[in-house]
């Protein structure tokens, strides 16, 4: 039943009886019809239960609050343009509902044409898009937060990819370093397993890391690898980097020796996290400081023991060599004298044998004495402090081996001596190994050896001063073949005064008070008369050294 | 008397037999001609050489004898020959020749199984009664190892089970025991035992024990 007016009671009905109120009533939408000023002619039955208010209260619509008060101004505008235009609408707006809440509504007006083409009504059509608009809404702050976020993120993305970037520069300029630095490094896990190993090591070893992952201890000198390998396990055990030279096989088969430097990484918590190794190819130094150790052992040797060791044994084995002749021979020619019958003959021709075997070992001994008279003394203009600084760096390696000390005082701008370097040099030589010897058994005071060079008046004053265990009988060290030495010879000392005389010098030797033992030897600077030098047959002079 | 001069009583004693030569290496000319003169005399054969090399390449093992070589030698040295020689199994024994100071040397070369050595200038008659010792030396080991040879070459004739017989007979087990270990009958143990007995050419157990102690199977 279509409420109505009820003071003011039409019919409805149109020329055919058509009543649309019915239609409208029965309905489940929301329908009203307006009169052309505007007013609502009628609602429906559940357009009037929908908003909660009679057909009278929906007329004062604009005044009552039945729109909300936001959309109302909207409205109205739109109403009075719809009014005036005729053509039909279609607003959205909330309306109050029997709950006094404010939903949304899609208002749409069609108007009802005459004949003449004015409007006679409006047919208003009312749907509740509340929970379509709210859907709306939802989506539309749905899709404002995900352009946002999708905005945050593209800023995001953009900051992580400039990250990226400088990174992956930063990384390559790092890999970049790491591949070709002129050194090796390597990392491996925890457990010891290779994960990375530099280009530059990859290339110098002409393999692959997963060749070397497997293998890498096929590729160390079999001398090191027991070493090697310990040292690896303990450190892996331990957690302590460790430092070690070891000899590395080449694609070339050499063996080059190489530093490694391991140290163990740890996290934040000082968990083990991985091992880097660092290698440098210390061949060259190595063998260059093998060659001057090599060289330094050989001029010691040849300086200390050739010049008389070896002098020594040569003579010994070129006069050995015709006496063994002489005594095998004689006892032949006595063997073929008692034979029988006596071969004469044979006896005869060995007795030759025998005189020309004896000369020959008389030439032998000529000859080595000739050599020792005649060789011809070099004197050069040198510096004393030059060539003590010199053969100390000889034994300083030594030295420091057995823990001594080697301190040099020596005067300034001494002025140059005419010497033979060689000799002079075997001199210092000799005394310095003399006292390095001295203190080979020195414990609980200091293991010290001081060089000092002098000037007084026209002549140089050297002293080789030891803290070692002194000297028994210092009258006689001089002697020839006079030795504390288990291996000794007995004749350096003796060849040292032998050379210092020569020079015009003398060497002498001075208990230190409480401890030790001093060498002196002089040098004049003033060169002298090399017919008055002594000569090696003198008496007073080790000649006995041939 | 001198003890340094020969002495006929000694050398009318000593009969070097024709097979066995003295070596004598040696790159002084002077001492080689020397030992020469010297061994000649007192009836040795001889033969010298100035270097290692050209002794290895001449062929000397089939006779006793033995070899006096001088420790100091141009490119093969003295103690390098006797590596070689111990290589190819050589038994001919070495006295060797040193210089002075050749201590280290010297004893190297006595770890190595020389015989004697000899320090420069040595003394003659020592020299001849340490190459009398190795010559006797090397005929003993000639033969034992000729004797050893033969040894093997019978026991090689044996088949498994005559060996196996021999090795029962020389533990002491009797007939009736080996056929018992065997799990055969007496009188094939028997059978066996005479043709083994046979073939090692031995009379007696005790003989074979020997034998067997000489093979190294005991």
């Amino acid at each position: 039943m279509a409420t109505d007016d009820a003071g003011r009671r039409e019919p409805l009905q149109s020329e055919d009886g058509y009543d649309p109120r019915r239609t409208i009533d029965l309905s489940p939408g929301l329908f009203a019809t307006l009169r052309s000023n505007g007013e609502i002619e009628c609602a429906s039955r559940p357009l009037l239960e929908c908003l909660g208010r009679s057909l009278e209260e929906l007329r004062a619509w604009n005044t009552n609050g039945t729109v909300h008060a936001d959309d109302i101004e909207r409205f109205n505008t739109a109403w009075t343009q719809v009014l005036s235009s005729g053509a039909p609408y279609d607003i959205e707006q909330r309306l109050r509902c029997c709950d006094a809440q404010y939903r949304w509504f899609q208002v749409r007006g069609y108007p009802l044409l005459n004949r003449a083409g004015d409007v006679v009504r409006w047919h208003i059509q009312i749907l509740d898009i509340d929970a379509q608009r709210a859907k709306l809404e939802q989506l539309r702050h749905t899709e404002l937060n995900l352009s946002r976020a999708l905005t945050e993120q593209t800023l995001a993305r953009q900051t992580l990819e400039d990250a990226v970037i400088a990174l992956r520069t930063r990384e390559r300029e790092l890999t970049h370093m790491i591949e070709s630095i002129p050194a090796y490094v390597l990392c491996t896990d925890t457990a010891g397993v290779i994960t990375h190993i530099n280009q530059s090591w990859l290339q110098v070893m002409g393999t692959s890391l997963d060749q070397l992952r497997t293998r890498w201890p096929d590729f160390i000198h079999p001398d090191d690898r027991r070493f090697v390998l310990g040292s690896w396990a303990r450190a892996l055990a331990s957690g302590e980097g460790y430092r070690l030279s070891m000899r590395i096989r080449h694609p070339d088969g050499r063996y080059r020796w190489i530093d490694a430097i391991h140290q163990l990484a740890r996290d934040k918590s000082g968990a083990p996290e991985r091992w880097y190794a660092l290698l440098f190819d210390v061949d060259d130094h190595k063998r260059a400081e093998a060659a001057l150790e090599e060289t330094r052992a050989r001029l010691a040797t040849a300086a200390r023991v050739a010049t008389v060791a070896e002098l020594s044994a040569s003579i010994a084995h070129e006069v050995t060599q015709p006496l063994s002749a002489i005594a095998a021979n004689a006892y032949a020619c006595a063997n073929w004298l008692s034979a029988d019958p006596p071969n004469i003959a044979r006896a005869q021709q060995t007795s030759e044998t025998v005189v020309k075997d004896a000369a020959r070992a008389g030439e032998t001994i000529s000859r080595l004495r000739n050599l020792f008279q005649r060789q011809p003394v070099e004197r050069v203009e040198l510096s004393i402090n030059e060539l003590l600084e010199n053969v100390v760096e000889l034994v300083v390696g030594e030295a420091h081996k057995r823990q001594i000390t080697i301190e040099t005082i020596l005067q300034p701008s001494l002025p140059s001596v005419p010497a033979d370097e060689i000799q002079l040099q075997q001199v210092v030589l000799n005394l310095l190994n003399n006292a390095l010897d001295a203190l080979e058994g020195v414990a609980g005071r200091a293991r010290a050896i001081v060089v000092r060079s002098s000037l007084a008046a026209d002549t140089l004053l050297i002293e080789i001063e030891d803290s070692g265990v002194g000297i028994s009988a210092p009258a006689r060290v001089f002697e020839p073949f006079f030795t504390t030495k288990p291996r000794g010879l007995g004749v350096g000392l003796a060849i040292c005064r032998w050379i210092v005389e020569s020079h015009g010098g003398t060497l002498w030797v001075e208990a230190r008070k409480a401890y030790g033992t001093s060498f002196l030897f002089t040098l004049p600077l003033t060169v002298p008369d090399s017919k008055s030098s002594p000569a090696l047959q003198n008496a007073s002079h080790p000649a006995k050294v041939g | 008397m001198d003890p340094h001069l020969p002495q006929s009583r000694e050398r009318s004693r000593f009969e070097p037999s024709a097979d066995s030569v003295v070596f004598v290496v040696d790159d002084d000319d002077a001492v080689r001609e020397g030992l020469q003169n010297l061994l000649t005399s007192a009836d040795f054969l001889v033969r010298t050489f100035s270097n290692a090399d050209d002794f290895l390449a001449s062929a000397h093992v089939e006779s006793p004898g033995c070899l006096v070589l001088d420790v100091h030698l141009p490119h093969l040295n003295g103690l390098e020959l006797q590596t070689r020689l111990a290589a190819r199994g050589d038994l001919l024994p070495i006295i060797f020749l040193t210089g002075i100071g050749d201590i280290p040397m010297t004893v190297q070369a006595m770890k190595a199984g020389a015989v004697d050595f000899f320090t420069k200038p040595f003394q003659p008659a020592e020299l001849l009664t340490a190459v009398r010792r190795a010559i006797e030396h090397s005929r003993k080991a000639r033969n034992c190892l000729a004797e050893l040879v033969e040894l093997q070459c019978r026991y090689a004739t044996l088949t498994p089970r005559e060996r196996a017989v021999m090795d029962e007979v020389a533990s002491g087990k009797l007939n009736k025991q080996i056929a018992h270990d065997f799990g055969t009958k007496e009188f094939t143990v028997k059978e066996q035992r005479a043709k083994m007995m046979e073939k090692m050419q031995v009379a007696s157990v005790a003989e074979l024990v020997k034998v067997a102690v000489r093979l190294g199977n005991r």
